[in-house]
Order: structure tokens, then sequence, then C-alpha cells
């Protein structure tokens, strides 16, 4: 008898959810939504490391255009000091030193970006502002490393004494002020972006390197065991990839459904 | 027809052609949702157009695994949910319980579909989106779980919850 | 507003800039390394004499980069800020806006000294023994610069305090008057800091090439009487030409020049902007 009535029940279900009448839906509605939609369309996107490449090539060709003559004469600079510097110790610091250079050049370029005609200019652009920052730091930070590498090998070549664990620790040594540059530069450009905060930079940098040469603390930072540069630049490698990811991502979407 | 993967694709490249065919395909079914759970035909007009511009948004991001339709009515219910969420208080107002229990029969208010409309409005939103997922758009239980963002098992739950409380109505109805 | 008023609310102009607290910050970071590096082992009043040579060696460096960071904007703070106008129609007018502002930052250039004091103070004490203020200067006399050997450690301190803050308000003065000829703090910033930059190059680097030739003298001497060398305790050469108290008195007579100097073309300035 029960299972009867259970039956009977699931019937009555069964007609309640049929017996749904639902309004016939306005044809107009359907051609609005498609009408408003059309403004929503997605602009075609190329793949992201595509453009990454596209962009970071496209600001490397911006920066030397700009700072063609800057760049050529601090080139010629650094090579002036290499020959320059006596040969001992000192000449390795000078060299570690100045390394950063071009990055402290186009930091200022960087930097510049703040005031809001500026702003608005690369508002403008195809591209979103944070990847234009983004592309221009990475190209600069591949330019140093770059210049850097060539310095090196010229360095090599003028001192043929050198064992290859020296040049191990020098060439890891080097590229710490780079990429702690590089990072400095991705901070600064996202929380502060202000000229008057590079030039602080700067003038803290002239000053490491007069103590550095002037006082023994160069000599002692310099003969720290290559091990905790290596420890030192991996962590500074995280902290710029995950500040770039940042950078890239700040200008997408926010995907609330995913 | 082209598949979803297809014309998702086309809309991410800018193709308006295939955006006019994905609201073709999916605006009935999201709006029949969206009006079951409880809305009123201007409401779920306006609900239903909110959930397209979002998944309009959503879309360049969006990588097609072949979930399409449950993500979008993923889309449909939090917008409704909070909508609801929003005018509480108005749609029970709506709700006159006092007319389930006139003594007439039952049959004839089933065809009354105002009636039903309250009938489904009396469950929680959970149980009563989680019955319309499962009945009037044939969903998975795995889905349903997905769309609403709960468990199998609190969706299983929820199934016999509602349907027990439907039962009784019917019941109390005879 | 009474200008004491007015002096508060220009010293928290001043004290805000964000930059000071970036510049201090790494500077902080380098004198201390800088300390470590050149310490050696204990002797007795070893302390007082490091304290005493601190300045002169290296912390010079940073009391002049604060200064260059901290006074660049002082002028400009208000047309940067777009208020020029308002400080042209300041009721007390601008000169005493400019004589607040100058005494606005003798306040700060103390306070980066005594900072600086404070940071060496505190490396050293964990060190070297803190005994012997009031032993003779004669007792361990391989001092940096020439100083009178009968002095004791505490007197010798207290001149040494007096010559760093004059000879630091004194560029700080310089910067002020940059500042009056160029608008942009940065350029300030960057020119001020160059001069000093390139004073310290000259010195500690380019002098081992040209050191033998007559440019190489002439530039010796420059530098020397210049700012770098008021701030690196030059005028206190062993075989310099003026005596402590000399030294003094010519420091005042500079400040109040260069304080003197600013007003008027300050005072000039606004003519100008006045169309007077």
């Amino acid at each position: 008898m029960k299972k009867h009535n259970d039956h009977e029940r699931e019937d009555q279900i069964s007609l309640l959810f049929n017996s749904y009448q639902v309004p016939e839906i306005n044809g107009t509605d359907k051609k609005e939504t498609i009408e408003l939609l059309k403004a929503y369309m997605p602009i075609h996107q190329e793949p992201t490391i595509e453009l990454m490449k596209k962009l970071v090539w496209q600001a490397f060709i911006e920066i030397l255009s700009r700072y063609k003559f800057q760049l050529l004469i601090l080139l010629l600079l650094m090579f002036m000091t290499y020959m320059v510097i006596p040969e001992n110790m000192d000449r390795w610091i000078i060299f570690i030193l100045i390394a950063p250079s071009p990055l402290l050049l186009v930091g200022w370029h960087v930097m510049n970006l703040n005031s809001e005609s500026m702003v608005e200019l690369e508002m403008t652009y195809k591209y979103s502002f944070q990847q234009m920052i983004f592309s221009k730091i990475v190209s600069i930070s591949v330019c140093s490393i770059f210049i850097y590498t060539v310095a090196f090998l010229y360095m090599i070549l003028i001192n043929d004494y050198l064992i290859a664990t020296t040049l191990f620790h020098i060439a890891v040594t080097g590229l710490t002020p780079i990429l702690l540059f590089c990072l400095a530069l991705l901070t600064l450009s996202l929380k502060y972006r202000n000229l008057m905060s590079w030039t602080v930079i700067l003038l803290a940098w002239i000053l490491f390197a007069l103590l550095s040469v002037y006082t023994p603390m160069g000599t002692i930072l310099f003969m720290m065991n290559t091990s905790i540069y290596i420890t030192v630049n991996i962590i500074l490698i995280v902290l710029i990839v995950y500040r770039l990811k940042r950078v890239w991502r700040m200008e997408r979407i926010q995907d609330e459904f995913n | 027809m082209r598949e979803d993967g297809i014309v998702i694709k086309a809309i991410q490249h800018g193709d308006e052609e295939a955006m006019e065919e994905l609201v073709y395909r999916y605006y009935d079914e999201i709006f029949y949702y969206i009006y079951r759970l409880g809305s009123s035909y201007e409401e779920a007009k306006d609900l239903t157009q909110e959930v397209f511009i979002a998944m309009m948004k959503a879309l360049p991001k969006y990588k097609e695994q072949g979930n399409f339709k449950a993500w979008l009515y993923k889309i449909a219910h939090n917008r409704s949910l909070n909508h609801f969420r929003q005018n509480k208080k108005q749609i029970y107002l709506e709700v006159d319980l006092e007319r389930l229990k006139v003594d007439v029969d039952f049959s004839e208010q089933l065809t009354n579909q105002v009636l039903m409309k309250e009938l489904l409005n009396t469950l929680p939103k959970m149980q009563s989106s989680t019955l319309l997922l499962k009945y009037y758009h044939g969903f998975t239980i795995p889905e349903i779980a997905r769309i609403t963002g709960s468990t199998v098992p609190a969706v299983k739950s929820r199934l016999f919850q509602g349907l027990q409380k439907l039962k009784k109505m019917v019941m109390e109805g005879n | 507003m009474s200008l004491i008023k007015l002096g508060f609310m220009e010293g928290k102009k001043l004290f805000s800039q964000r930059e000071i607290y970036i510049a201090l910050f790494l500077c902080t970071v380098l004198f201390v390394m800088g300390l470590d590096a050149i310490g050696e082992p204990d002797v007795p009043l070893l302390f007082w004499r490091k304290l005493a040579d601190v300045i002169p060696y290296v912390g010079f460096w940073f009391i002049a980069i604060l200064i260059v960071v901290g006074v660049a904007r002082c002028l400009p703070f208000e047309q940067e800020q777009g208020m020029s106008e308002l400080l042209l129609t300041y009721k007390k007018g601008r000169l005493t806006l400019l004589v607040v502002k100058q005494i606005v930052i003798l306040m700060y250039c103390v306070s980066i000294v005594l900072y600086f004091y404070g940071i060496a103070v505190f490396v050293f004490t964990m060190d070297y023994d803190l005994t012997g203020l009031f032993a003779q200067v004669k007792e361990n006399p391989n001092l940096y610069f020439y100083a009178n050997l009968e002095w004791t450690y505490a007197e010798l301190m207290i001149y040494e305090f007096g010559y760093i803050v004059l000879a630091s308000y004194i560029f700080a003065l310089f910067i002020v008057l940059l500042s009056l000829f160029i608008k942009r703090s940065v350029f300030i910033m960057m020119i001020g800091g160059s001069i000093f930059a390139a004073g310290e190059l000259f010195d500690k680097f380019i002098i081992k090439y040209i050191g033998t030739m007559e440019l190489g003298y002439y530039l010796t001497t420059i530098y020397d009487y210049m700012f770098n060398g008021m701030l690196s305790f030059r005028y206190l050469n062993y075989f310099g030409p003026f005596s402590t108290n000399e030294v003094y008195g010519l420091f005042l007579f500079i400040a109040f020049l260069l304080f003197g100097m600013n007003l008027f073309l300050g005072r000039w300035q606004r003519h100008v902007a006045m169309g007077d």
C-alpha cells in the first residue's frame, strides 16, 4: 500500500515538474542582448610569450634610439675605465661596480614615466602601461647582462693569468648588482615611481662605490664565498620573476569564476 | 552545428557572428533557469543579460575544456543567487504560502504555473536550484556540484531533501 | 601664523619627504658596513679616536648625501605642489619664509650629524672600550686632522660637532642657492650630488693619475677649500693656513654670507615673479 502511495506521489511530482509553464521569450530581448554584447567583444590577443618577446624587442629598439649617444658614451667610459685602472684587486671591484651603469641610466627613463601626460601618452599605445614598464625593464636588464658579458670576455682577454675559479667568482659577483638594481627598479616603478627616488638610489650606489674602493669594505665583500653570491643571485632572480609576473598580470581582467 | 570550443575560439578572435550563435544557443536555457529560480520576466531578462556580459568579460582568459555550458550556468547561478540575496525581502513577500493550502483540487493548482513557482520558492535556493538543474536542464550530479560550488554528497542530499519536501507538499495538498 | 608655528610647519614638510628615509636606510646600512670594515683590535682610547676620525674619514659622505637629498626639495616644494602663488602672496613675505626655511635646514643638519654620531657610537661601543672621554688627545694623537693636542677628547668632540654642523650647513645653504635658480628638485639633487661626487672621485682616484701635473695641484687646492674639503676637515690640515678658532670664524662668516645671499636673491626673484 505504502509502495503504491510512493509511486503515486512520484508521478504527481513528475506532473508537477512537467506542468511548469514558462513564458515565451520575446525575440527582441535576444537581439538587444546581442547588440549590447558587441561592445564587449574581445580584441584578439597574441599568445603571452609572443607578445612579451615582441614588446621587449620594441622596448629595446626604443631605448637604443632614444639613448644611443648616452649609451655609447657610457660604453666608451666603461671600457676606458677597464683599460686605465691598475692591475690589482681594485680593477675587479671597479669592474663589478660599474656593471649596472646601463640599468642606472635607463632606470631614469622608466622612473620618468610618472607625470600624467606621460601616463596618458603610454595609455594611448596599443599595449598597457604596465606592459610597457615590464618590457623596458626586461630589455635593459638583458642589455646590461649582455654588456657585462662582453666586458667580462674583454677582461679575460687582457688578463690571461686568471684561473677558472676566480673567473667564475667574478662572473657571479658581477651579476649581483645588476640583479639588485633590476629588482629595485621593478619595486620602485610599481610602488613609488619618482625620479627623486631613483636619484637617491644612484647617490647611494656612488657612496657604496666610494666605500668599496676607499675602505677595505670592497675587498671584504669581493672575497666572500662564491656560494653566498650564488644564493643571493638565486633569491634575487626568484624575486624578480615574481615581481615581473605581477607587473604583467596587473592589467588582466579579474576572473571571478575560475 | 559548431562545437562550443570552436565558437568560443572564434569569439576570442573577435568574430561577432560566433557570439550571436552562442547567444542564440544558450539564451533560452539561461533565461528559464533564472526565471524558474524565482525571478519575474523582467528580472530574468536583466540577469540573463548580465550573465552574458560577465561571460564576455571573462572569455579572453577562458580555456575551453568541454565544460563551457556548466561554466556559463555557474555564472548564471552565482549572479542569480547574489541577486536574490540582495532582494531577499522582496522575494519572500511575493511568496504566498497560504495559497498552497486552499482546500480545492490540488491537480488544478498544479496546472497553475504561478503556484508551481511559489512551490519552488518555498524551498531554500540551493535546493530549488539543484532540482532545476537536475530535472529541467539535465545536468549530472557532479556537474551540479561544480555549478553550485558544492560537493557531490551535498548535491545528493539537497536533491533528496528537496524532493521529500515537494512530496510532503503534494501530500498536504491531497 | 607665528614664526614658531611656521617653523614647525616647514620642519614637518622637510622631514616628511619619503626620499630622506630611503636615503637614510641605505646610508645607515652602508655606514654600518663601512664601520665594520675599518675595525681594528682594541687599544686604550681607540673608541674616542675612532669616533673623532669617523666623520672626516668616510662619515662626511653620508652627511653630504643626506643633505643633498633633504634640502634639494626644500625650496621647489611649493612650486612642485602647485602652490607657488601662495608663496608669493604669503602675508609675512617671502623673506620671512626663506629665513624660517634656512633655520629649519640648520635643524636638519644638526639632526643628521647627531644621527651619524649616534650610529658610530652604537657600533663602536660593541667593539671598543668607552673610557677616556676626559683623557687628553695627545695620549693617542694619530688623528686624521689637526687638533689641539692639549684638548681632552670631550673638548675635541664638541669642537668637531660644531665644525661638521657648520660645514654641512654651508653645503646645505649652497644647495638652497642652487634651488633659487633651478626649479626642479631632481636637477638640484643631481647637480648638488654631482658636484660633491666629482670632488670625491677626483680626490680618491683621478688624483692618482694626474697628481704630478700642475693641473693636479690646482684641482687639489680647489678640492681642499671647497665643500668637500670643508666636510672632510681639510681646513684643519696639519700644514693648513688656519688655526682651529680661525676655521670656526671663517665658517661662520661663509654661512652668514650664504644665508644673506640666499635672502637677497630670493627677494629679488620675488620682485621678478611679481613683475615689480
